[in-house]
């Protein structure tokens, strides 16, 4: 018998995480022979899923389902004043203009969890303006 | 010297001024203390040099209560602690930081809680337990680390959550200070020696004698020591006190039936992914620094964590997470279902926040609340010493869950209003995913949002056994008072884990052997002058 406590936690360890107790560590399991690790310095690759676009519809979809009433643009854009009561169409450089009202709900505990993600409201209610 | 007990005569009965009950951190420690100091010193230990099946055998016992470990593989009592010199500390991964100042507070949140010491009181002995376990200075912050190695960021340092560092270092106190005990001439170790009886006084004010067996046969006491010390972990602690009913039926120190009670655990919960603006080369200089150094070297580590402030006035449990960090680009969990990083992070992008460049997986361990129904108890099988083998009934609450739910959101929060990333709360939810075989991190996990069940997630563990003799100035809320002695016998003192108030977030070992310099050096100034 080997009570090793490494051997009990093997199967912690699906995929090859290792979770060991008694310190938690996590441990890069890779054989002495295995190539190293993939850079980390490489350029970000083409992601299909996260144009902006069609990240903020997926997003404000979300939020939406939890939060029908506010499937009301009128009512977003009076919630997004920065806004200026338009929606921009080029989203990914408008927005930012709501980063200081963002901050501040988390500020103010104006937090939105949708599927776990910790959001503020600003934010869901902007991807909001592209999904109703 | 060491001796092994199988070569003393039946009915032997040796001298010492004190009989210390088990040869671990806690136990070791004590010896080398209190060496030189004029007194003769008995040290009691189960195992032999190296593992010994049929010793380790005594530790079987069993769980009834909830699963020690994830449901599809299962510990053992008997896998989770070895019987041997050094103890635990053979398989230990040498994981060191002092348990924070709210850890030993009164939490209106959480019954009992509140050590009869304080940070304050333990910072001196934390200190002088660095040369003991081969650590560093005594700092923990990440400003000096990374000051020191010269690479390395912090993930985030607020009010509420902040970024602390672990020193590592996984000395076995077996093979580290076997030729010391060896040389000792006023302590005098016994391989293969079980404690099975605490013998008290006709007033059964003292304990006046120590009855221990062999796996061999041979009994042996000792006879008349000044101090006993129990050291056999948080475990075995109460089990020798309960097992020892021959004159109180309820066990030692049981007048108010707290011995065993309160058993806590560490939970270590896949908890969290995030991504964030920081460069993940240097998240991984800090947050993944153990992996690349040299075995037996000090090594640090870092970790977010809840302040005392978060967990003082939000009423929570304390609460810690190592880092996984992948590059963004590379490595980011895939969403199995709802919302995916991908989307909230270019979303995050859209209103103000940094572009994503790291994705990060948090690994949380957790306090668990004291509770009086999670508790060791004496089974109804015998060992071949004739003792009552352990078990186990391991319980926790809602109010476990809840708070890691609550402590990993303030998390997100506070990365979120600092405009570093924005963090999914995923218990339960984490799935591996092993890719290419060469870097199975974060790249290889996968979310499930509609498996998420805040209620239901798996509670991993950290074997770390703590609070079953838990320390306590009302006898009424505790078996041992702020000096480790219990309080209903004048001679016995229980060291390690087992007498923790609360069981924290940080690794147990430091702070026990913290306790156990403590203990010593109020022998030695009270107790045996």
């Amino acid at each position: 018998m080997s009570p090793d406590r490494r051997t009990v936690l093997k199967g912690l360890a699906a995929g090859g995480v290792a979770v060991v107790g008694g310190g938690l560590v996590i441990r890069q399991v890779r054989d002495a022979g295995d190539p190293p690790p993939p850079t980390t310095t490489a350029p970000p690759p083409p992601d299909s899923r996260s144009t902006v676009g069609d990240a903020l519809v997926a997003v404000g979809t979300r939020y939406l389902e939890d939060e029908p009433q506010e499937a009301d643009r009128a009512f977003l854009l009076e919630e997004l004043p920065a806004l200026d009561g338009r929606v921009p169409e080029r989203p990914g450089p408008m927005l930012g203009v709501l980063a200081a009202q963002a901050e501040a709900d988390h500020a103010t505990g104006d937090l939105v969890v949708l599927d776990g993600w910790v959001l503020s409201v600003t934010e869901v209610r902007a991807a909001a303006l592209y999904a109703v | 010297m060491i001796l092994d007990a199988e070569s003393l005569a039946a009915g032997t009965r040796l001298s010492a001024d004190v009989c210390i009950l088990g040869a671990g951190a806690a136990g070791i420690t004590l010896a080398r203390e209190l060496e030189g100091a004029g007194l003769t010193v008995v040290v009691l230990e189960s195992g032999a040099e190296t593992l010994e099946p049929d010793i380790q055998d005594l530790a079987r016992g069993e769980s009834v209560g909830e699963t020690l470990g994830f449901s599809d593989n299962p510990a053992t009592l008997d896998s989770v602690r070895l019987r041997q010199l050094g103890g635990t500390t053979n398989h230990w991964a040498g994981f060191c930081r002092p348990f924070d100042e709210v850890d030993f507070e009164v939490r209106p949140a959480l019954e009992l809680s509140g050590w009869p010491i304080t940070r304050a009181d333990l910072d001196p002995w934390y200190e002088a337990a660095h040369p003991v376990l081969g650590l560093g200075p005594y700092r923990f912050d990440w400003e000096y680390w990374v000051g020191q190695e010269g690479a390395g960021e912090p993930l985030i340092d607020t009010p509420l959550v902040r970024t602390g560092v672990y020193q590592i270092k996984d000395l076995r106190f077996g093979p580290q200070y076997r030729d010391e005990l060896e040389a000792a001439r006023d302590v005098t170790v016994y391989l293969r020696a079980n404690a099975v009886d605490l013998r008290l006084d006709a007033a059964g004010d003292r304990v006046v004698e120590v009855r221990a067996k062999t796996l061999g046969g041979v009994e042996f006491s000792v006879g008349d020591p000044t101090v006993v010390i129990v050291a056999l972990g948080g475990i075995e602690n109460p089990r020798l006190l309960l097992a020892s009913s021959s004159q109180r039926p309820a066990g030692l120190g049981n007048e108010q039936d707290l011995v065993g009670r309160h058993f806590c655990e560490h939970f270590a919960v896949p908890a969290a992914v995030a991504a964030t603006g920081n460069d993940p080369e240097a998240l991984s200089a800090l947050f993944e620094a153990d992996l690349d150094a040299e075995a037996g070297s000090l090594r640090i580590k870092g970790e977010v964590a809840l302040t005392s402030e978060a967990v003082r006035d939000r009423g929570l449990l304390s609460l810690a997470c190592q880092l996984v960090v992948g590059a963004y680009a590379q490595e980011r969990p895939r969403a199995i279902s709802g919302l995916g990083i991908s989307e909230v992070a270019a979303v995050a992008t859209a209103t103000g926040s940094p572009p994503p460049r790291s994705s990060l997986y948090f690994l949380a361990t957790a306090e668990q609340a004291l509770n009086p129904e999670s508790r060791v108890r004496l089974g109804r099988e015998l060992d071949p010493l004739g003792m009552p083998r352990v078990e186990l009934d391991w319980q926790f609450t809602d109010k476990d869950r809840a708070s890691i739910i609550e402590g990993m959101t303030l998390i997100g929060d506070e990365l979120g209003r600092t405009g570093i990333g924005r963090l999914q709360v995923t218990p339960g939810t984490i799935r591996f995913e092993r890719t290419d075989g060469i870097r199975p991190y974060v790249g290889g996990l996968a979310v499930d949002a509609d498996a998420a069940d805040p209620t239901g997630f798996e509670l991993g563990l950290g074997f770390h056994h703590m609070c079953t003799t838990r320390m306590a100035t009302d006898p009424a809320e505790g078996v041992v008072d702020a000096d480790l002695r219990v309080h209903s016998v004048d001679n016995l003192y229980v060291a390690g884990s087992s007498s923790f108030g609360t069981a924290g977030a940080a690794t147990p070992t430091y702070t026990l052997v913290a306790l156990a310099l403590r203990l010593a050096d109020h022998l030695q100034r009270r107790v045996l002058t």
